[in-house]
């Protein structure tokens, strides 16, 4: 056996110090929905990930130092020494619909990719790969501390150990692609053209846009709602009847808007989009 | 007709918890069937060619292997 063994030594580059921090946004998956993963030249470098038909990533975002990741040693009864991931993430939010997803978090198992704030080769980091996180017992929520913000403690469960350190999830390749290969994992809509930006307040005017996701991870109609934003007020209205033609386009006859210039936000169960199209009314 | 199956990126291996790992060295026609029935998302590591019956392996690409 060739365990134990180290293999090479670690300089120190002076043209390229150590960055730390992470960004505060976690890219969550389902573990038991992750059937396999890439790897790639060097040993226990995650190039990619597949996940099972229809299912999806989520991305849950903070702000700040709302996101904190860490990892220590364990010492098994085995002797085995392993290793104990956790992410830490802040929830800014006490809608009805979040607290039923943290009631979903309370029961399963999830793999977490956390972003460093240096946007490099080695940015991205997966915990929890073998083992899963789950959620760590204890206070999630106090509402006199952080504005009533739930805090989250996902960690590789009591007992049990990763055999390795949070794996770097790179492509092989660029930041930017890498970056696009895991927010394609989560079916996140876009807006990247509408077709008519000048539009009268009366409504009635063929718009179709084009975008991306709007089938989800799904074969069909994913998007939850549709709705017009007033871009110096933040008033929104809902754009109540519209037709989603394939998952990258939507055909609708736009509502009565006020004068002004409008955006428009769509929302499918994987996440929301506004729109930085803008779409004058006169 | 008969397929070759490689790795989409030439030394990537796919790790599947459960059926093991697979690389150019072990992947097979049959196996990437098995693994894509398992969920199509399986397909993207992987790239499929169709060979000729017959066909020698140096008249695939024309190069000399």
């Amino acid at each position: 056996m060739d365990c134990g063994k180290i293999k090479g030594g670690v300089g120190y580059n002076c043209d390229s110090p150590l960055q730390g921090a992470v960004e505060p946004t976690v890219r969550l998956f389902n573990k038991r929905q992750i059937l396999g993963y890439g790897t790639g030249s060097t040993r226990n470098l995650i190039t990619s990930l597949t996940l099972e038909s229809g299912a999806s990533g989520y991305l849950f975002e903070g702000f700040g130092r709302s996101v904190a990741p860490s990892q220590e040693v364990l010492k098994m009864a085995s002797g085995q020494n392993l290793t104990k991931h956790q992410v830490v993430l802040y929830i800014f939010d006490r809608g009805q619909e979040t607290k039923n997803i943290i009631q979903d978090l309370l029961l399963g198992s999830f793999i977490a990719v956390v972003e460093g704030t240096k946007k490099d080769a080695d940015c991205f980091e997966v915990y929890g790969l073998n083992s899963g996180l789950m959620l760590a017992p204890g206070k999630i929520n106090e509402q006199n501390a952080d504005n009533g913000a739930y805090v989250i403690t996902l960690s590789t469960p009591e007992g049990q150990g990763e055999s390795r350190l949070p794996q770097t999830f790179y492509d092989e390749s660029a930041y930017s692609s890498t970056k696009t290969l895991l927010d394609g994992y989560l079916y996140l809509p876009t807006i990247t053209v509408v077709s008519d930006v000048t539009i009268g307040t009366a409504g009635g005017d063929a718009e179709t846009i084009t975008g991306t996701n709007f089938y989800g991870s799904q074969g069909s109609d994913d998007v939850v709602s549709l709705t017009w934003v007033k871009k110096t007020t933040g008033v929104e209205v809902s754009q109540a009847t519209y037709t989603v033609t394939s998952a990258t386009s939507i055909t609708f006859n736009s509502v009565a808007l006020t004068a002004g210039v409008w955006n428009l936000k769509v929302k499918t169960s994987k996440g929301t989009f506004l729109s930085p199209i803008k779409v004058t009314v006169s | 007709m008969p397929r070759k199956v490689k790795m989409k990126k030439a030394g990537q291996t796919l790790n599947v918890p459960g059926m093991g790992r697979f690389s150019d060295d072990n992947i097979t026609p049959e196996m990437y069937d098995k693994l894509v029935k398992l969920s199509p998302n399986f397909a993207d590591s992987f790239v499929v060619e169709e060979e000729e019956e017959g066909a020698k392996p140096s008249d695939q690409n024309g190069e000399e292997r």
